[in-house]
Order: structure tokens, then sequence, then C-alpha cells
């Protein structure tokens, strides 16, 4: 479930180069702190083992819909 | 010399009565003025002196509305003379957070994004406080677009060095100093529900949906509540019961009945408490485990039946999932600032909000994917219980004012849309304040609050420092 240091390190390339294409290549430059940190998240994310009926159904995000299901 | 009681004459009724009128509560308040014992006109005054005396120190409002609450009391006043009540709030003030539209006052959210930004109508939560009879004192700071992790200029009442918490900073600074009974604040991650604990007050973040974000400038969609701080669990109760309900508005809001919270207040049976040792205290220092355990016992002692509950699998990759969500849904908010106004937000924000523009969807609906196995897990580990309780935060609120605290022991509940509540239960390091955090089911308000108010009976009501 720890993402490792290469799953990291690619999250960071791809957020990085999106920002080069996106803001240019100083700017990117200065999102390497949060890019770095949000890598780090989208790795734990993307490494979490879900099942198939863990959805992400937006309307269940009501607690009204939850009781009717 | 002289005597006791003596050159009352030349000091007028509202300077007599100024050092206790500010310590009472939202519902002392409402008590008095209903019973006709006090004049809304009176308590705001009373209040105003305080806020002359406090407020050079604690820094909590962004903009206080000294006409408009004199004007608002003023009417409040004439009616109760005339035995009019508008509801259960009349003529007592509330603040705002910086983020909640009241019409005719700035909402600059602590951003030049929205300087000088003032809105025509009112947020749904402002009407019915408004329609409940309640005077509207003005607005309290908050970290920028209660989206930042930098604080505003306010300061900790508890000791002027220590952040106050935030991103409800002003909310809980001018409540816990006693600058206004009670507030609302807003918590995406972890903002009500940590800087009411630094600060030594009771915070609810009730279930998502449950109290309208009509009006509200929003930080991420689908995590985004807000919630009353005050100085007791029977207030938070009052506001709560007073502003929660659909809302045709909010797309989001939830169209469930809204129990009687009030009554729920009156059943002090005994709770059923699950303590989350796990996870929690294996990231809060010894000080906070150890009031955390001093609380809980003394809840034992009085009869609580308290257990040990394991903390779902998903609570590591929840926390990544809170920050994947909020940034995501941040950044396509304020997209359209960035496209026109990036450099007039803090570099920190604008960098933050960039960076979340390009996490892909796969990521986000991954997120939101985790967030519902959680929540699942979170009603299932409440089998059983009445309420989870952990300690609010890891430390007491941090010694800088340049950041808010760490959100890692609320932003889960956020996620999970569960409601939750936080008490005083005791003091650390230079003073300041703990907080016990209860956690509840989806819709669970009653039980939640009876759950509190019990604790609270055993714990003790919050205190008023002497700021200094």
């Amino acid at each position: 479930m720890t993402p490792s240091a290469e799953q990291i390190a690619r999250f960071t390339d791809q957020l990085y180069q999106a920002a080069r294409i996106r803001f240019g290549e100083e700017r990117a430059e200065a999102l390497r702190p949060p890019i770095e940190q949000t890598a780090q998240n989208l790795a734990i994310v993307s490494s979490f083992p879900l099942d198939v009926e863990d959805e992400p159904c937006l309307r269940t995000l009501l607690p009204d819909a939850d009781a009717a299901r | 010399m002289k005597a006791a009681g003596q050159g009352h004459d030349r000091v007028s009724p509202v300077e007599r009565g100024a050092r206790d009128l500010h310590e009472l509560t939202v519902t002392e308040a409402a008590s008095r003025i209903r019973a006709r014992q006090l004049s809304p006109e009176d308590l705001l005054e009373a209040l105003l002196a305080r806020i002359d005396a406090v407020e050079p120190h604690v820094e909590a409002w962004a903009h206080l509305d000294r006409d408009g609450a004199r004007a608002a009391a003023r009417a409040a006043g004439d009616e109760a003379r005339r035995g009019i009540f508008r509801g259960p709030l009349h003529g007592v003030p509330i603040g705002l957070k910086d983020i909640i539209h009241a019409a005719g006052l700035p909402t600059e959210a602590n951003s030049g994004v929205l300087k000088g930004f003032v809105p025509r109508q009112d947020a749904t939560v402002v009407t019915r406080l408004r329609a409940a009879g309640a005077v509207i004192l003005g607005k309290l700071t908050t970290a920028e677009f209660a989206a930042s992790t930098i604080g505003p200029k306010t300061h900790n009442p508890w000791n002027l060095n220590h952040t106050p918490g935030g991103s409800s900073s002003g909310s809980a600074a001018a409540v816990a100093s006693a600058m206004v009974p009670g507030a609302f604040g807003s918590q995406t991650g972890g903002s009500i529900i940590r800087p009411s604990a630094y600060c030594g007050i009771v915070g609810l973040k009730a279930t998502y949906g449950r109290i309208s974000l009509h009006g509200v400038i929003p930080c991420a969609w689908t995590q985004d509540h807000l919630g009353p701080m005050t100085r007791s669990v029977a207030d938070a109760a009052l506001l709560f019961q007073t502003t929660a309900g659909h809302d045709p508005l909010d797309p989001c809001s939830a169209a469930a009945p809204v129990p009687d919270c009030l009554g729920a207040l009156t059943r002090r049976r005994p709770p059923r408490i699950g303590l989350a040792r796990d996870y929690f205290f294996d990231r809060a220092t010894r000080e906070v485990v150890d009031a955390t355990e001093r609380a809980v016992a003394r809840l034992a002692s009085a009869g609580a039946e308290v257990r040990e509950v394991r903390m779902p699998r998903a609570i590591e990759a929840a926390q990544a999932a809170v920050s994947t969500i909020m940034q995501s849904e941040s950044a396509s908010y304020h997209r359209q600032y960035l496209a026109t106004r990036a450099d007039r937000y803090h570099p920190w924000l604008r960098a933050r909000l960039e960076a979340g523009s390009l996490i892909p969807a796969e990521c986000y609906l991954q997120a939101l994917r985790i967030r519902l196995r959680f929540r699942r897990d979170v009603e299932e580990a409440l089998t059983g219980l009445d309420a989870i309780a952990t300690p609010t935060t890891p430390t007491v609120a941090p010694r800088t004012l340049a950041s808010t605290g760490d959100p890692v022991f609320q932003n889960m509940w956020t996620m999970a849309g569960v409601p939750t509540i936080t008490l005083p239960c005791g003091h650390g390091d230079a003073g300041l304040p703990l907080g016990l955090q209860l956690v509840g089911r989806a819709l669970g308000e009653a039980a939640l609050f009876s759950t509190a108010a019990w604790c609270e009976g055993v714990l003790g009501p919050a205190t008023i420092p002497p700021v200094r």
C-alpha cells in the first residue's frame, strides 16, 4: 500500500511535464515543491487497492442517498 | 475611600454590567433577552467594549460592523419591549467567517483577489440567523480563501505568540476571548474543529449537506461544511438547530429532516465511546496523549462505557485522498481567477492551486472511491457506539502565526462527511487548551450532541482566557 519511490518519481515527472506545457519552463520550476507534495499523495491514492464495488458514484456523497440505497 | 457599591450612580448600567455581559453564552444571552432581563442594546455595547479592550491584541475581526449591529440591536430591543421575539436568537450577536456572504458587508476571504467585494445578498445561513433574531456583528478573519495553511494576522487568546489555528482563525479567537458569544466557521479539512480545540471552545462540523453552503465562497465543493463555534455544547446545538435543514438553493443540501438536537441535550444517558488510540496516539505528543487518557478515564469513571476501536485500513490513504480532492476542486473553482488575477494570490496558495490543476482525472476519481470506502468503514467502526473519541489535534497550538497547524486528526472525518464535535478537555504546555474530538454517524447530530453534552458535564465547560 505504501507507494514506492519509483511511483512517486513517476507522478512527479508526469506533473512537472504537464506544468511545463501549461505554464512554461520557469513557472514549472517554481511549482516543484507543491508538485512533489502532490505527487506523493497521488502515488498513495493510486496504490490503494479498491474493489470493483468501491464506486465513485457522486450521488452517495449525500447521506440521504446513502440511506435510500 | 469609597464603600463597596458607592460611585455606581456615575456609571451607566451598561458599563456596570459590561464585565459580566460579554461572558454570557448564546443560550444565556437569548434567555435573558427573552425574559426581558437584558436588552440587546446593552448586550451589544458590552461586547463592543470587550472588543475595544481585546481586539488590539487578538486581531480576530476582518470587518466589524458597529453601525449595522447597533441598528439591528436597536430594532431587536424595540421588538422585545413590545413582546415580539423573532426566534431563539433574538438580539444575540453572531460573527461570520469572512467567506460567508452578508449583504452590504465586505467579503474578501483574506485575498487580494476579492479586495473590495461586497455581496448584495445574504448566504442562506445568514438569512436563517437573521430570521431567528441574531444580530450580525461582523466578519472574522480566515486563511486566504479558507484554502491556505498560512494564517491571517490573528493571535491565540490563550497565548498571543501562538496560532489560533485556521482557517476559521478569527471565529475561534473571537469566541474564545468573549468578543462574541458564537460564530460560524467553515471546514474543508480541519478548519472548524482544529481552531476550536486550539482556542479551548466547542466547534461542530455537521454532516455534509446539513447546513446550506449557498452564499459561501467554496474551497472544495464536496468537502465544504459550515458549522457553529461556541463556548458550550448547548450553544452549538442551538446554532445548528437554527441554521440546519434543506435549502433548494444549495444543490448539495441534504433533504433529511433535522432532528431535535436541543431535546437531545436533556437525554443524559452515559454514552458508549470508542477510544481511537490506534493511528492517533502514535502521531500525538505525550501531553496530548496524557490529556486524552485522563479525559476518557474521567468519562469512564462517571459511567461512560469506553472500549478501544480500531481505525479503518483506509485511513492512511484517506489522508492522501483528502488532499487530492481538495486540490483538484479548489483548482477548478479558482480557474477563472488564476487566469485573470494570479498575481493577487499569496504565492504559496497560487502554487498549490496551479499544482492542483495538473491532477489527472483518474487520480481524482480514485480519491473519491477511497472516500466512500473510508466512510463505509467508519460507519462500521461506529457499530454499537454513540461516538468515536480521538484527541482533536496532535499538539497544542503551535508557537507561530505563520501556520495554522496540522489538520491530520480532522480531515479524514471531513472527507467522510460524518459529524464531529470538539470539546475542551484540559490544558497542555504554556497553558494552551486541548480538545477531545467526538465522531458520530452521518445525520446523527442528535446522538452526537447528547453524547457531547454528557461529556461536557463531566469534563467541565469552556473557560475564557485572560487576554494580555
